[in-house]
């Protein structure tokens, strides 16, 4: 297999690689949209991310991921009478891609056309939803998937089960993935229901900074030559990124959120009109995700202002009309609330 | 944007048609030699002797290595693999068939018709150039392929060409089309295949990398690894163990980029190599600048080599901030009429009835609809007496068919009465709204034209086009005054809508006019005659079912512009108050209104 580009090698964009460490850190965020200009690492990112996740534990030989640790975890293969169930093997996080060009088949999983043939048995193949249980699901230019696709995602994204009704075929199986798209803006929208699956959105450009490009030069540069060394000269900071994944995963169980920071969430979505509970939510959650990659065991009000703007710019009602960036008027939402004495100017 | 309308023409001056053949020979041999690490050419340009001469010089080069052909319109199961149906009927069992771009491993992919490429196949392709892997569209099976492609993009110079995604991914951009039959001179047996090259070993000086960030500007940072690999290939073929300015000032060139002067000819060249006279400028500067490109743009004097050389943290490259919004052609997510059952387009599903008469099924999923009942028909097949088979039985009742959907463009074109009747306090209106409009239309994908008409006759300031910025730039310098030639301005608006029709686009017309023609369409003055043309005109339009629709920004209330709008059979809308803004919000709900369903063929 070819060597992935590392995540850590990445040279800046660190908005991006935050916003897809705290979903690795809490999948409840739901996932990451990436929109930015063309060439600056989306896809490299998502593909080198992979090296750096904790392996998950599966029964070998189990094609749908499924969890050891949840007994209640079912899939649709049932065990055969008699059969001890397989070991317990350590298995890499899934990183799935979701090509632009994929079928329904793939996608959702269908009738396995081998064995029917071969067997005449009507079995299930699985498809992509099932590989990318427990796991991501990257979707390149998800502002160019085509709408059947997209069906079947906004279903399987809300409901974390993958229902097939088809060809004979009734089967359902878990899928929980953290959705992650990238995309340029310019060249479509995405549906608003899409938009709503995605728990942060970060927007990123291509640095402009001299310095920074002359980095991403070198640092290409030596990958190209010597794919295997450089990944092992990074694998020091992976390993860095790894124990702070895992200390962080622990600090998360135990952390507590102080009314502050609750209210905080709330007035933030209340001035900017977010439908919903889930704006709150996710603010809360990035909140005590990003606390907890910093290796605090509080989070403060100070975690909010930093995540907001990701997990807001993407929940506002869009006035076409209003030239005036999402982003902009989160910031001067956060601005509004810090300062004014009903948000308690406070520790920020 | 600091390049005036008029630079291309300034900057035409020396296209040497020698100099430009050998860059694409080059340009060759460099793909042939280590194409998976430069992505390929973006080619432009249409098809002719020399771009032949070209392609079969490239087939040499590349010796026995794949050079293979992918229509634009290519199914997904042809490029990355499916199911092989006859070697599956024949065996009974599945057999997967390799896509195109696993038969290409090791080799070339020349996209034919570039500009047309969908963004499915596109996507496949860039995943293909980005990763090396293919993935089967069947099983998801991934096949290792190390491909380049070379993109023929025959798009019309004011048309959009190849997607910013693949565009994006190939390191040279050449145009051969303009280079004469004439200036040529090319021995095919004297050229001997290019073998397989490693330029991941050369090396790169600091100053040199600077040089090419300062030409790179803006674009995107894959464009700048793209550009640094290629002057490293080129210092590879020449077998230097590293690059040097001549390579770096090449690699621009080909790249379709500019160096600045003082690259050129730095001062402290420490090499002692001779600089290579100024470099003709590449093909696309030569009169085909198209709007889709950001190369036009002056890199500004900021990146002068002594000032970055002197602080090279402090400075960004925010100079040229203000031209992404001109680029990214992307040819994707246009919105216009759906048109279901198409032939080509989008898979909106899959279906048992054929969407049209001639329809291919779909073998997977015939297939597997199959599947489930062979065990009941071989028992059937037994109990009627018939032999035995080992093939899968079919019936009719199995077949099952892709449906397309294919999202036509829209193109809107503008008729602004310019006159003096309109255009002293109502213009500035009109030419707010249309502004207005434009970046709606940039958003939705709809491609604008703008036609003027004024004094004695009406003109066409912009062909439909994408280009923001260049609308906005003709509608700026649109001046006013002199008599309302509507009847001209009818009828080249509606040359225009024809024309965007026959190119498989829904057009929409809007005039912007007080309706009252005084100029007749043989440029004579005089109204009654003018009124009767103008009248003509709009029926004319109308017989070709033009959909259009006439704002009437006269002053008073009058019966003329309604006259009109009813030969165009037309919506109409007065304006006798309104600022440009809520003219902008009216036109845009009857764009919606007309482009979104109502109509359908």
């Amino acid at each position: 297999m070819a060597f992935a580009f590392p995540f850590t090698a990445i040279v800046g964009q660190d908005d991006m690689k935050l916003a897809l460490l705290m979903t690795a850190l809490d999948q409840k965020i739901g996932g990451v949209l990436i929109f930015g200009d063309r060439g600056t690492g989306k896809s490299t990112a998502v593909r080198g991310l992979a090296a750096l996740l904790p392996p998950i534990r599966v029964r070998e030989g189990d094609r749908f991921n499924l969890d050891p640790d949840r007994p209640g975890e079912a899939g649709p293969e049932a065990p055969r009478k008699g059969a001890r169930p397989g070991r317990i093997v350590p298995m890499p996080t899934p990183v799935v891609d979701l090509p632009l060009n994929a079928s329904e088949d793939r996608v959702c999983g269908a009738l396995d056309i081998e064995r029917a043939l071969t067997k005449g048995e009507k079995a299930f193949e699985p498809g992509l939803f099932a590989r990318a249980h427990r796991g991501f699901l990257y979707i390149d230019e998800v502002n160019l998937l085509e709408d059947h696709l997209v069906d079947l995602l906004l279903d399987v994204a809300a409901s974390g089960t993958n229902v097939v009704e088809r060809e004979g075929l009734s089967v359902r199986h878990p899928s929980r993935f953290v959705l992650v798209g990238s995309g340029n803006p310019e060249e479509g929208e995405l549906r608003p229901q899409l938009l709503d699956r995605f728990g942060l959105a970060v927007d990123i450009s291509a640095s402009r900074n001299i310095k920074e490009r002359m980095e991403v030069v070198r640092r290409r540069e030596a990958f190209e030559r010597d794919p295997q060394g450089f990944c092992a000269a990074y694998e020091k900071e992976a390993n860095a990124i790894r124990r702070r994944l895992k200390k962080a995963s622990t600090m998360l169980d135990g952390m507590e959120t102080p009314d502050d920071v609750l209210e905080l969430c709330a007035v933030l979505c209340m001035r900017l009109g977010v439908d919903g509970m889930r704006g709150e939510l996710t603010l809360m959650r990035a909140s005590r995700a990003k606390a907890a990659l910093e290796g605090r065991a509080h989070v403060t009000r100070a975690d909010v202002i930093a995540v907001a703007p990701m997990v807001l710019r993407h929940r506002l009602r869009r006035d076409p009309l209003d030239e005036t960036g999402s982003t902009t008027r989160v910031e001067r939402a956060l601005v509004d609330v810090t300062s004014t004495p009903d948000g308690h100017a406070g520790r920020a | 944007m600091p390049a005036a309308p008029e630079a291309p023409s300034r900057r035409q001056a020396a296209p040497d048609p020698r100099a430009r053949w050998q860059d694409a020979l080059l340009a060759a041999r460099l793909i042939a030699a280590c194409g998976p690490r430069l992505g390929g050419i973006h080619l432009k340009g249409g098809c002719g002797p020399v771009r032949d001469l070209w392609l079969d010089a490239f087939q040499s080069l590349s010796g026995g290595r794949p050079v293979v052909h992918m229509p634009a319109n290519i199914a997904s199961d042809r490029l990355c693999g499916g199911i092989d149906l006859q070697a599956t009927l024949a065996c009974g069992q599945v057999v997967e068939d390799r896509g195109l771009l696993v038969r290409a491993d090791g080799g070339t992919v020349l996209v034919m018709g570039a500009e047309r490429l969908d963004a499915t196949a596109s996507a496949a392709l860039c995943k293909a150039l980005d990763t090396g892997v293919v993935e089967s569209t069947a099983s998801g099976h991934s096949t290792r392929t190390q491909v380049a492609c070379i993109a023929l993009d025959e798009a019309a110079e004011d048309e959009i060409g190849l997607g910013a995604a693949l565009g994006g991914r190939l390191a040279m951009a050449l145009r051969l089309d303009d280079i004469a039959w004439s200036a040529i001179r090319l021995e095919t047996s004297a050229i001997v295949p290019e073998p397989p090259l490693d330029c991941a070993a050369v090396t790169i000086s600091d100053s040199l990398v600077l040089t090419l960030i300062k030409a790179v500007g803006e674009e995107s940072p894959r464009r700048l690894t793209l550009t640094v690999s290629l002057a490293k290939a080129i210092a590879a073929l020449e077998r230097r163990p590293s690059a040097t300015l001549r390579d770096v000032l090449t690699a621009l060139r080909l790249a379709g980029l500019e160096a600045t002067e003082q690259d050129r000819h730095p001062a402290d060249e420490q090499s002692g190599e001779t600089p290579p006279p100024p470099p003709p400028p590449s093909a696309d500067d030569a009169g085909q600048r198209d709007e889709s490109e950001p190369r036009d743009v002056q890199p500004p004097d900021l990146m002068d080599v002594a000032v970055a050389a002197a602080d090279i943290a402090g400075i960004t490259l925010d100079a040229r901030a203000g031209s992404t919004a001109a680029r990214l052609p992307g040819a994707h997510g246009r919105s216009g009429e759906k048109r279901k059952n198409a032939r080509r387009g989008r898979v909106t599903g899959v279906f048992e009835r054929p969407p049209f008469a001639e329809a291919r099924p779909d073998i997977a999923a015939t297939l597997r609809a199959a599947v489930p009942w062979q065990a009941i028909r071989r028992a059937q097949r037994a109990r009627d007496g018939l032999p035995e088979t080992g093939r899968i039985i079919l019936k009719t009742s199995d077949f099952r068919y892709r449906h397309y959907q294919d999202k036509r463009e829209t193109a809107i074109i503008f008729a602004v009465d310019a006159s003096g009747s309109t255009a002293f306090d109502r213009l500035g209106e009109a030419k707010g709204a249309i502004e207005l409009l434009l970046a709606d239309c940039y958003a939705e994908r709809h491609h604008v034209g703008l036609v003027s008409f004024r004094g004695p006759g009406a003109d066409t300031l912009l062909q439909p086009t994408r280009s923001l910025v260049r609308a906005k730039r003709c509608l700026e310098a649109l001046p006013g005054g002199g008599g309302t030639p509507l009847a001209a301005g009818l009828r080249r608006a509606t040359e225009l809508a024809a024309a965007a029709r026959a190119k498989g686009q829904t057009p929409l017309m809007v005039f912007l006019s007080d309706g009252s023609g005084n100029i007749a369409l043989d440029g004579a003055p005089g109204r009654a005659k003018a009124t009767e043309d103008a009248v003509a005109s709009a029926r004319v339009a109308a017989s070709l079912s033009l959909k259009s629709l006439f704002i009437d920004i006269g002053r008073r209330g009058q019966t003329r512009g309604q006259s009109i709008a009813d030969a165009l059979r037309a919506d109409y809308v007065t304006l006798p108050h309104a600022s440009a803004r809520s003219m902008s919000s009216l036109v845009k709900t009857r764009v919606t209104a007309l482009t979104s369903g109502r109509e359908r063929r």
